[in-house]
């Protein structure tokens, strides 16, 4: 009996299970009816991947991918009669005009400096701290278990009862006040602020690379440690030579995330200190001007900060990646 | 019947305990001598201090939770002359401002629960389809949504919320508990990641069993992967959960009339500080975070061993 068939494309599982797809133009054909299974499960693989991929790929475009362009297309238009309008061909960059003129207020220039800093704390300070304490972590130092989880507390406990405890601590009514006296009054008011903002950063973000880094450092293979301590290699030089190169894909990756925080971090400036006292971040200030009506202004600080910062992050990302080659174990 | 079952988690644990310090005290590689032990005795003093860091605050807290207003005014680091269930007892039945909507701590609980429990279902079941297809079959696409998704993940987009505010608006999400978990239902995060390394490492013989046996696609992934997949699924939900619960940003702004206990204990402690409430403002917060707590308590081990990060292959 012939049938019309179609032109099938191989689809194949990792593991050699050989499905195929519809992909094309009719063709004669005479079916056997170990063939027409064979096509009824090739129909069904498809549907399947179809299926499974349809929601998360849907997802995806509309609130990734169509967000993104979206703020891009912010970027080019203004409020007019409380409605946002495209800026016309004549002014296209009006938005950034406007941007780069605030760059000359002092109040502008703080916020950059300000977030630029939490690269210096969360790559140079909060990392660093962390590397170290993962180290002994892993070596098992007494109750390391115990430690790993006191350190990760402040990751699952909410942001805002953790900023609360933290401020109510150094309050005039908490027990700072037993170590610092009244100068606790002007640790979140002053020229402190800023500093009480990136303290509080380490404290709570150390335990979170610990974790991470941890993870990283228990794949190392035995065979290589108790290699070291046979050579009696004393441990800066385990922890510099085996330990950081072998971990490298998650310092990294944590070095990365740190470069991020410039324009992530929000919260912490909010909660403790409402963003005043020159506390105002790049997010924070973009998360406060989402609320009103001129969505313009933050998308296009958004979309300034995405131009610069993505190539400097992907080249610093590509860097790393040179410095020591990428083990398999 | 439930003793029984704490007794016996209880003796396996402590066997557990006894089994891990006797392989840890006869294993050369943490024999110490000299500097070695000297320098971790430091870092041991270090670590204890830094673990009081965090511990203290709560105590302190927990310790003033139980006095009255004047009795903490008086001395905030004595003990609590009696214990009072007062503000505990308050802590329930007091209610946001009526501005942003009136709302008890048991509304703002149920909100969370509601809101972080379908978030963390939805989520992680559009994860696991899409890391498992992914990850087990080949197909037209399939370098691009891994590429798409590793670029996502590694380029910072900076400053996409007024972008996605006007979307939702558009779409009419806001202010609705469809439009968060819709927010949150994305299938290609940092739980695709880890959920694909589990699959990719899968064994596809049970799979190629039930081929033989007649089963279609759909009947293996839910009757055996899922089941197969069990443990990474629950490490990988916990984690989203506790995120979720946590998160501040999006229900702050996507349903501020329905507040969940994030957002909701900013506006408590707000009303709180201005009634120098401080022992109320205490209660408040422990009522908040015992849920999670106790969460962390019983699954610290899964999330631990779960929350890895390696490089992000492009």
């Amino acid at each position: 009996m012939k049938t019309g068939a179609l032109k099938v494309q191989r689809i194949e599982t990792s593991d050699s299970t050989i499905t195929e797809e519809v992909t094309g133009e009719p063709e004669e054909k005479v079916l056997t009816p170990k063939q027409k299974h064979r096509r009824h499960v090739i129909k069904q693989s498809t549907i399947f991947v179809i299926v499974m991929l349809a929601y998360p790929v849907a997802q995806f475009l509309l609130m990734w991918v169509g967000v993104n362009i979206n703020s891009i297309l912010l970027a080019f238009q203004k409020p007019v009669q409380g409605k946002l309008q495209f800026v016309g061909w004549d002014d296209l960059f009006y938005n950034f005009k406007v941007l780069f003129l605030s760059f000359g207020e002092s109040s502008t220039q703080r916020m950059f400096a300000v977030s630029a800093g939490y690269i210096v704390v969360s790559c140079f300070v909060t990392l660093p701290i962390a590397l170290i304490f993962s180290y002994f972590i892993f070596k098992k130092i007494m109750a390391a278990g115990f430690f790993k989880a006191i350190f990760y507390l402040p990751s699952v406990i909410p942001l805002v009862a953790l900023t609360l405890v933290y401020s109510l601590f150094f309050n005039v009514n908490g027990p700072g006040y037993y170590l610092f006296g009244d100068n606790v009054a002007n640790f979140f008011t002053g020229s402190s602020a800023q500093w009480m903002v990136y303290i509080f950063c380490v404290w709570a973000g150390i335990g979170y690379d610990v974790i991470l880094i941890t993870s990283g450092m228990a794949r190392i293979p035995r065979d290589i440690l108790e290699q070291c301590k046979m050579d009696g290699t004393p441990g800066i030089v385990e922890f510099v030579r085996i330990i950081i190169p072998l971990t490298w894909s998650t310092i990294t990756t944590l070095f990365i995330l740190g470069m991020m925080s410039m324009f992530n971090v929000y919260l912490q400036p909010y909660f403790l200190t409402s963003g005043q006292y020159g506390t105002m971040t790049i997010g924070l200030e973009i998360y406060q001007e989402s609320g009103g009506s001129g969505l313009n202004t933050p998308a296009t600080l958004g979309l300034f900060c995405s131009l610069i910062g993505a190539p400097v992050i992907l080249l610093v990302r590509w860097g790393m990646n040179k410095c020591f080659k990428d083990a398999e174990f | 019947m439930a003793q029984n079952a704490i007794t016996r988690w209880w003796k396996g644990r402590r066997e557990r305990t006894k089994e891990t310090r006797y392989a840890r005290k006869h294993d050369v590689l943490y024999k110490r001598k000299g500097l070695e032990r000297a320098v971790f005795i430091i870092v041991l003093v270090i670590f204890i201090v830094f673990a009081i860091t965090f511990l203290f605050p709560f105590a302190w807290m927990l310790m003033n939770s139980f006095k009255t207003t004047s009795e903490f005014a008086d001395n905030f680091m004595s003990w609590p002359s009696q214990l009072t269930w007062e503000n505990y007892k308050e802590a329930f039945t007091t209610r946001t401002s009526r501005s942003t909507g009136e709302f008890n701590i048991w509304q703002m609980l149920g909100m969370s629960v509601l809101i972080a429990g379908v978030g963390t279902i939805v989520t992680v079941f559009f994860s696991s389809c899409a890391a498992y297809v992914v990850a087990k079959y080949k197909f037209p696409g399939r370098n691009v949504i891994w590429a798409v998704v590793i670029f996502s993940l590694i380029v910072p987009i900076v400053g996409a919320l007024p972008s996605q505010i006007q979307l939702m608006r558009a779409m009419g999400l806001t202010n609705t508990v469809i439009g968060c978990i819709f927010l949150y239902s994305g299938g290609f995060g940092s739980n695709f990641l880890l959920l694909y390394s589990f699959f990719k490492n899968l064994s596809w013989t049970y799979v190629e069993a039930a081929k033989i046996d007649g089963a279609n696609d759909f009947v293996i992934f839910f009757r055996i992967i899922i089941p197969m997949a069990k443990g990474s699924i629950i490490a990988v939900s916990i984690i989203q959960l506790i995120g979720l619960w946590n998160d501040y940003l999006t229900p702050s702004i996507y349903l501020p009339q329905k507040p969940t206990i994030a957002v909701g204990l900013k506006t408590l402690s707000d009303q709180m500080l201005q009634k120098n409430s401080y022992p109320l403002l205490f209660a408040t917060i422990i009522v908040a975070i015992i849920p999670i707590i106790i969460l962390f308590i019983v699954f610290n081990r899964t999330i631990m061993e779960n929350t890895s990060v390696g490089g992000l292959k492009g």
